[in-house]
């Protein structure tokens, strides 16, 4: 079930209303509720994966508990951690890098002119499975931090794994953050339901209006890039790097405005990230519940900056490449990260570009953070470097529009998306409480104005970007 | 919680009204646009299809490929880009003339395609109100969307505003003098676009998007029928053709189409093959014909439509 779907909208309205219909909004029913709910709302996209999040469940679950249990047993307490990394890492390695792994294994010995007979298995890649392993695997390394108590409280775990509005993407969530919310009474709000509506609608605006128009604009051009001019390559490039970001962050509005709606509150995941002035800072503002993930639980048990700056450079360069292959088995992915994380150690030293005037930073960010994108989107890694290649070589000609209606729609959707980025940025308002600041008539006409223009300039249905992780 | 439900309520209110407003506003644009395809041409078509003798029905190959300036008949074609049978199908439910020639154009791919769901109809609900046979039409197959489109006036536009306001102020052709044929004067940029492709191409292009066993998509056959219907109902003579194209298919292929036609008991003309020899100023690209292309396979087809009537 996606949302962007009619199928996900009358589920929402059903859960919704039961949920607060619920006598005295009792806790524990309320729970039932809403993990029956994000069950069937994975199981629409296939319910035999589900007993995989099942699995992944019962295996934390136990393990958090034995964990504690040990907890003045460094030795155990380890051994259990260990396990419940190899398993969430087990299942990650298995459905998501199994045959890249293979792949690239042949290709090393075919570099030295062997050649290997060998077949791929057909594996199908679990929506989400990179979203809930990560947020499992947090849940354990925290309480052998001893930084979190396990819950003994089945259904609030499992209702902390899949809850369904951060299921397939996130953001991932912190046990620490979520648990103690599922536990606790939520309280319906007026300031929330604001907040939580206007958000949605932002998200969708974002995905179905922006994002989708430029997909629909660029995919010709990144699928068969050495047809096309670099002009066109160039303006496909740039439009990219928006629909990317409109694309995600208008899914993590819709996740964080859902779960608002039914009274949880989810960690900012986008805090308009081309508005940066520098790498570091584009990261602090992108993906943030990853970012900060990576930073929690890779960066700084590599040693973060405690040993020197070398190994600062590599713990840098390693965690962003590691997060490059977080987002899928390919070596342009590895590439796409190795090169945010050379950027990285490069900006611990020198300052990259001068402070003093930040539009000018924004614009060079953006674009640099365009070029690196191009790893993401390419389909291969020949691909990738034949657009590089066109950029900086010329051929410059005329730009290939292709629907006229479908690139008026693209400009005027864009123009309207960013006004509104600048317009928060300037007035440094959170999104996630910018519902709330108007008042119901004015909240009344730009909800109206936002809908409108949803139901007007939608782009066809398609997926989110970050449902292949 | 109170206080939730009474905004919610007000922006439901306020929604309907607002909604049924745009749709006003946009309606009364739309209804005066005569250019540009997804609007204007339909527009134009639905005020011209009882007073012409042939019409024309199909894709971007029927609509750039057949130049009705070179029929002696008064004719129109109502080609539009990115359409399908069913587009067709409900189009030409709305004909009441009788004895016309109406030719409709098939690509192999399409009527083998068993993906398809007829989709590109909803192309037309926003004539829902004022066409009942489009109305007809689409319900079968898309009951929701006409539910949804009466329940959310403004969804019938979708995808539609800029074209509809960018005809509206600047019609990009007089649309009088206009018989739906538009020729195809590849730009720089296109030309450029096929020479890489011609130039990057490695694999026959044979059988593309065809998969074997080969079958007919089940609800073309249910389309075709209604076409066949509806022009026995007029009397109107149906020719079914597929126009030049460079994606080559089997023999195999259009002895599968010729049969399903023949079971038919209607006419049948298969043009892929038309140009022997490949002359890349005849072609904007693997399956569009330049202006120059189309008038010589126009004239070809003239030719066989005589024969047959």
């Amino acid at each position: 079930m996606i949302f962007n779907s009619i199928v996900f909208l009358i589920f929402f309205v059903i859960v919704f209303i039961l949920y607060w219909a619920i006598p005295n909004q009792k806790i524990k029913t309320q729970n039932i509720l809403l993990l029956i709910a994000s069950y069937v709302f994975y199981g629409w996209w296939d319910w035999r994966f589900l007993s995989l999040i099942l699995f992944s469940t019962i295996v934390d679950y136990f393990l958090g508990i034995f964990i504690e249990k040990n907890k003045d047993n460094d030795r155990k307490a380890k051994l259990f951690l260990i396990f419940s990394l190899t398993t969430n890492l087990g299942l990650l390695g298995v459905f998501k890098y199994f045959n890249f792994f293979i792949d690239s294994w042949v290709d090393l010995w075919l570099l030295f002119g062997y050649e290997m007979s060998y077949s791929n298995l057909k594996i199908i890649l679990p929506v989400g499975i990179s979203f809930y392993t990560f947020q499992t695997m947090s849940y354990s390394i925290d309480i052998y931090r001893k930084q979190l108590k396990p819950t003994k409280n089945f259904i609030a775990f499992a209702t902390f794994v899949s809850l369904f509005p951060q299921l397939v993407a996130g953001p991932i969530e912190r046990a620490s953050n979520l648990i103690p919310q599922i536990l606790n009474k939520r309280t319906w709000g007026y300031e929330k339901f604001k907040n939580g509506f206007f958000q949605i609608l932002i998200g969708f605006f974002r995905k179905v209006v922006v994002a989708d128009s430029i997909g629909a604009f660029i995919d010709g051009t990144y699928n068969n890039p050495e047809i096309h001019n670099s002009t066109t390559i160039a303006v496909a490039v740039l439009l990219y790097s928006f629909q990317i970001y409109f694309d995600f962050s208008g899914y993590s509005d819709i996740a964080i405005g859902t779960a608002k709606l039914l009274g949880f509150d989810f960690k900012r995941n986008f805090n308009l990230p081309y508005f940066s002035s520098s790498i570091t800072e584009f990261w602090r503002r992108w993906h943030i519940s990853l970012s900060s993930w990576l930073k929690d639980y890779l960066y700084i048990p590599l040693g973060g900056n405690q040993h020197g700056i070398v190994k600062q450079y590599r713990n840098l360069i390693l965690t962003m490449l590691l997060g490059g292959l977080w987002h899928g088995s390919s070596w342009n992915f590895v590439i796409w990260g190795l090169i945010h994380g050379i950027l990285l150690a490069i900006e611990k030293k020198f300052q990259l570009i001068p402070k003093k005037y930040s539009f000018y930073n924004n614009m060079v960010i953006f674009i640099l953070v365009s070029l690196i994108w191009i790893f993401f989107r390419a389909l291969t890694l020949e691909d990738s470097m034949l657009i590089l290649n066109r950029l900086f070589t010329g051929g410059y000609g005329m730009l290939y529009i292709g629907n006229i209606n479908t690139f008026i729609t693209l400009l005027y959707g864009l123009v309207i998306a960013l006004c509104f980025d600048l317009f928060l940025f300037k007035k440094n308002i959170p999104l996630e409480e910018y519902g709330n600041t108007l008042k119901t008539s004015k909240f009344v006409i730009i909800s109206n104005f936002i809908i409108v223009h949803i139901i007007l300039f939608f782009s066809s249905a398609s997926n989110f970007i970050y449902f292949q992780f | 919680m109170k206080k939730s439900i009474l905004l919610f309520i007000a922006l439901l209110v306020s929604f309907f009204t607002i909604d049924r407003l745009v749709y006003l506003v946009i309606n009364q644009f739309s209804s005066r646009v005569y250019t540009g395809q997804s609007i204007g041409k339909i527009n134009h078509f639905l005020e011209v299809k009882d007073s012409v003798d042939l019409i024309i029905f199909g894709n971007s190959r029927a609509l750039h490929h057949v130049n009705t300036n070179l029929f002696n008949t008064n004719a129109y074609n109502i080609g539009v880009d990115g359409t399908k049978l069913a587009y067709t199908g409900a189009l030409l439910s709305t004909l009441e003339k009788k004895d016309q020639t109406l030719l409709i154009h098939v690509d192999h791919s399409k009527l083998l395609d068993l993906n398809y769901n007829g989709d590109d109809c909803l192309g037309l609900n926003h004539l829902i109100d004022d066409y009942d046979e489009i109305k007809k039409f689409i319900a079968p197959f898309f009951l929701s969307e006409i539910v949804i489109s009466e329940l959310i006036k403004s969804y019938r536009f979708n995808g539609k505003v800029p074209g509809i306001f960018k005809n509206y102020f600047m019609p990009s052709y007089e649309y009088r003098n206009y018989t739906g044929y538009d020729p195809i004067y590849p730009s720089v940029a296109q030309k450029e676009i096929f020479e890489n492709l011609l130039l990057t191409e490695k694999e026959d292009r044979i059988n593309i998007n065809i998969n074997k066993p080969l079958e007919i998509n089940p609800l073309i056959n249910k389309i075709i029928d209604h076409i066949i219907n509806k022009s026995q109902e007029n009397d109107s003579k149906i020719i079914f053709f597929t126009s030049p194209s460079l994606n080559k298919v089997d023999q195999e292929v259009k002895d599968k189409i010729e049969d399903f036609f023949l079971s038919k008991g209607v006419d049948y003309i298969d043009y892929i093959d038309f140009f022997e020899e490949f002359n890349k100023d005849y072609w904007k690209d693997f399956t569009h014909l330049s202006a120059k292309g189309a008038d010589l396979f126009t004239e070809e087809l003239k030719g066989k439509i005589n024969q047959i009537k």
